[in-house]
C-alpha cells in the first residue's frame, strides 16, 4: 500500500469501533519502537475505542492491549479502514 | 559459594514489583548503585544455599526506548555484573511481548522467563503451550498470577535450575554494543512470529469484557467525568475521615506523654534546656510522628486507585485540560489529594515517570489547600467575619488556590521542555489486594521516616531557636530573635496589612500551619477561648483576609519542604520552590490589600 493510496487515513480521523490495518507510522524512530512495543505496527490491526471528552485523548485497542494515545501522536499512524 | 546477583525485567504493567515482593517477601530495601543516580530496589533470597541479589528494575517497552525509566534500566544493564534475568511478560498480551523476551535472550545471560497473569490469561482464552515455549527456548518457562501467588515456587525451582548450570556465560562482548546491535530487530520478528505460531493461540477479537462494561460509565465522555469527581471525592473522604482523626490522636497521645511523663522527667535540668528538649526536639519528633498516619491512608487508598486500573483513566479524561499545562491527568489526582495534605500527594508524584513532569508537579501541589491551613482559614474566618460571609470567603480561598496552581503551572510549563507524547497502556480493572496495599504503604512510611525525618526535626529546632534566643526573653516576643525579625521585616509586611506579631506566627506557620493559631495564643498572650475576640479587635477583614491569603501561598510546611527536597533529590530545586511560593503569596497579598484599602 502506498502512502498515496486514496483508502488511507490517519487514526485520529478512524470513525469509532471501525477495524483498520496500519500501514505505515510517520513518527520518530524512538516513537515508533514504543508504539510498536505496544502492538500497533504495520499490518496489524487496530480500532479506536473510544475519545476523551474535549479533543481529549484516544483508547486504541491493539489485539489485547488498550492504549491512551494523543490525537497528535494518532494523527502520525496511517491505517487502511476494513470496510 | 559467591553471591549471584539477578535482575527483574519487563514491559510496565506486567506485575513485575508484584512477583518481586512474593520473592523478596518484607526483605526488600533501597539501594544505591555505583554509577547510577538513582535508588532501586533490591531484596536478598537464598536460592538453594546461595545468597541472591534480587535487582528491580523500572519496566521499559524495548531496549532502545526514550522514557526515564528505560534509560534507567537500560544503564543498569549495560554496566552492572548479572548472573541471570527474570522477564516477566503479561501471559494476555504474549502476543505483542514475547518479542521482549527475545531481545532480552539476545544479551546472552541465563535467563527465566515468567509469565504473569496466567489466570487472566486464561478467561481471555489465550491459550500457551509452555513446554513447547520452553522447548524453542532453551531457558524455563513459568505460568504464574504474582497477586494470588499461585506459581511463584516454580520461578524459585527455575532460578535453582538456571544458576546451577550456568556454565561460563561471560558476555563475549560487552553488553552495550549488543543492545546497539539490537537496534535491527528484523531478524526477533520472524523469530517471534514463528514462536507465536508454534505454542499460543489467541481469539481473533478479543471478547467484551467487564472492563468493557465498566468504562462504558466510567469513561463516558459526560458520566464518566462526574464519577471521576465522585470518586476523588470518596477517596479523599476516606483519606480525610479516617487519617485526620488518627493524626489528631496521635498528637494528643504524644502531647500528654510529655506533660504527665517526660516533663516530670526532666526537671532536674535547667529550665532553658528542658524547654529546647520539650518545645524544640520533642516537639519535632512529634511532628514527623503524627504524619504517618496520614500517609498510611493515603498510600493504601493510592495503591489501590493504581492497582486497580484506575489512574490510567484518570489520566485518560483530564489529559485534555492537563496538557495544556504540560502536565496529565495523574498530576490532577495528586492536586486534589494535596487538599488532605501536601505530603503524600507530593510522594504520589511518582506515578509520573518524567522527572521534569514530577518537578512541575511538585511545584503546584504546595498551593493545595490542606487540612491544616483548613484550621488557620477557619479560625480566622469565624473571628472576623460574620456566620454569613465565612462560607464565602472560605470558598474563595479553594478557588485561589486552584487558580494559582494552574497559573503556576501554565508559566513554568515550558521548563518541562517538549512534551513528552502520552503513550500509555489502559489496563483491564482488576481487584487489588489488601495484603499488597498495606506492604506498599508500610514501605513508604518508612521512607517517608528515613528520607524526611531528620530535616523536619532541625527545621522545628531552628524555629525553637529564633523564638527562645537571646536567653531570657518571652519566648516569641517582640525582643526574641523571631521578633527581631519580624521588625526587620516590616517594611515588606506593612503593605500587605501584616503586623509584627502576625509575621511571628507566621514563622511558626512555616513549621506546621496547625501551630498558627496556638502561636498566635502565645504571642498576645491570651487563653484559648480569649483569642478569637482579641483577633477581631486588632485587625479588619480586610487585614484577615491579606493575613489569610499569605498564609494559604506563601510556603508549605516544613514536612512537605522536606518530602520535595527528598523527592526531588535537590536542595536548589526545593529551595526555589519556596521562592517561588512567597514572592507569589506577597504579590498576591499586596495586590489585595492595596486594591481593598484604596
Amino acid at each position: 500500500m502506498k502512502p498515496s493510496d486514496p483508502v488511507l487515513t490517519q487514526l485520529d480521523q478512524l470513525p469509532v469501533g471501525m477495524l483498520a490495518t496500519v500501514c505505515y507510522i510517520e513518527a520518530q524512530t524512538e516513537m515508533t519502537a514504543r508504539l510498536r512495543a505496544l502492538g500497533i505496527k504495520p499490518g496489524n490491526q487496530i480500532s479506536v475505542v473510544r475519545s476523551a471528552p474535549l479533543s481529549g485523548p484516544l483508547q486504541i485497542r491493539a489485539g489485547q492491549t488498550d492504549i491512551i494515545l494523543r490525537r497528535s501522536e494518532a494523527a502520525t499512524i496511517h491505517v487502511n479502514p476494513a470496510f | 559459594m559467591s553471591k549471584a546477583r539477578i535482575a527483574l525485567v519487563g514491559m510496565p504493567n506486567t506485575g513485575k514489583s508484584t512477583l518481586f515482593n512474593r520473592l523478596s517477601g518484607a526483605s526488600a530495601r533501597v539501594g544505591n548503585w555505583p554509577g547510577m543516580t538513582v535508588e532501586l530496589e533490591i531484596a536478598r533470597l537464598l536460592v538453594s544455599a546461595r545468597m541472591v541479589e534480587l535487582v528491580d528494575l523500572p519496566g521499559l517497552n524495548n531496549l532502545h526506548g526514550f522514557s526515564e525509566d528505560e534509560r534507567i534500566a537500560r544503564h543498569f544493564l549495560e554496566t552492572q555484573s548479572l548472573d541471570a534475568l527474570i522477564v516477566v511478560l503479561n501471559a494476555t498480551q504474549i502476543e505483542r511481548q514475547l518479542a521482549f523476551a527475545l531481545q532480552i535472550k539476545q544479551l546472552g545471560l541465563p535467563l527465566v522467563l515468567v509469565l504473569n497473569m496466567a489466570d487472566e490469561a486464561i478467561r481471555r482464552h489465550v491459550l500457551i503451550d509452555r513446554e513447547a515455549l520452553e522447548k524453542a527456548l532453551g531457558y524455563p518457562v513459568c505460568l504464574i498470577s504474582a497477586k494470588y501467588g499461585h506459581g511463584t515456587q516454580t520461578v524459585r525451582q527455575a532460578l535453582e535450575a538456571v544458576l546451577q548450570n550456568k556454565a561460563s556465560t561471560a558476555p563475549s562482548q560487552p553488553r552495550a554494543t549488543q543492545i546497539q546491535a539490537l537496534l535491527e530487530d528484523d531478524a526477533i520478528e520472524v523469530q517471534t512470529t514463528a514462536l507465536l505460531a508454534e505454542a499460543v493461540r489467541t481469539p481473533q477479537t478479543p471478547a467484551i469484557t467487564y472492563t468493557d462494561r465498566i468504562d462504558s460509565l466510567l469513561l463516558h465522555p459526560g458520566l464518566g467525568v462526574v464519577a471521576f469527581f465522585f470518586i476523588l471525592l470518596g477517596l479523599f473522604q476516606i483519606v480525610y475521615s479516617v487519617g485526620a482523626p488518627l493524626q489528631e490522636l496521635l498528637g494528643e497521645i504524644l502531647e500528654a506523654a510529655k506533660t504527665d511523663w517526660i516533663a516530670p522527667l526532666l526537671t532536674p535540668l535547667p529550665a532553658a534546656l528542658t524547654s529546647f528538649l520539650l518545645d524544640g526536639l520533642y516537639d519535632g519528633v512529634g511532628t514527623v510522628a503524627t504524619f504517618l498516619p496520614i500517609i498510611l491512608t493515603f498510600y493504601l487508598v493510592m495503591s489501590a486507585v493504581e492497582d486497580s486500573g484506575y489512574m490510567a483513566r484518570a489520566a485518560f479524561l483530564m489529559d485534555a485540560l492537563m496538557s495544556r499545562m504540560g502536565l496529565d491527568g495523574r498530576a490532577f489526582v495528586m492536586q486534589i489529594m494535596g487538599f488532605g495534605c501536601n505530603v503524600p500527594a507530593v510522594m504520589g508524584t511518582r506515578v509520573l515517570r518524567n522527572p521534569l513532569q514530577r518537578r512541575l508537579s511538585m511545584l503546584i501541589i504546595p498551593f493545595s489547600l490542606c487540612s491544616a491551613r483548613l484550621q488557620v482559614f477557619l479560625f480566622f474566618t469565624t473571628a472576623v467575619f460574620s456566620p454569613q460571609a465565612a462560607p464565602w470567603v472560605l470558598l474563595s480561598f479553594y478557588i485561589l488556590s486552584f487558580l494559582v496552581a494552574f497559573l503556576t503551572a501554565f508559566i513554568w510549563r515550558g521548563q518541562v521542555g517538549e512534551q513528552e507524547p502520552l503513550v500509555m497502556e489502559l489496563p483491564p480493572y482488576r481487584y487489588p489486594t489488601f495484603a499488597y496495599l498495606a506492604l506498599q504503604a508500610l514501605r513508604e512510611a518508612g521512607q517517608f521516616l528515613r528520607g524526611a525525618g531528620g530535616f523536619i526535626i532541625a527545621g522545628v529546632a531552628i524555629i525553637w531557636l529564633l523564638t527562645h534566643l537571646p536567653w531570657g526573653v518571652t519566648p516569641a516576643s517582640p525582643q526574641s530573635w523571631a521578633g527581631q525579625i519580624a521588625t526587620f521585616t516590616t517594611p515588606l509586611f506593612e503593605p500587605l496589612g501584616i503586623n509584627n506579631l502576625l509575621s511571628i506566627a507566621l514563622m511558626f506557620g512555616f513549621v506546621a500551619k496547625e501551630v498558627v493559631v496556638g502561636a498566635l495564643a502565645v504571642i498576645y498572650g491570651a487563653g484559648p477561648n480569649e483569642l478569637a475576640g482579641i483577633v477581631a479587635r486588632s485587625m479588619d477583614w480586610r487585614q484577615a483576609y491579606s493575613f489569610m491569603l499569605f498564609t494559604l501561598l506563601y510556603t508549605p510546611c516544613l514536612a512537605t519542604l522536606a518530602t520535595i527536597r527528598r523527592e526531588s533529590r535537590s536542595l536548589k530545586f526545593t529551595f526555589a520552590s519556596m521562592a517561588w511560593s512567597i514572592a507569589v503569596a506577597w504579590l498576591a497579598s499586596f495586590a489585595f490589600y492595596q486594591i481593598v484599602t484604596y
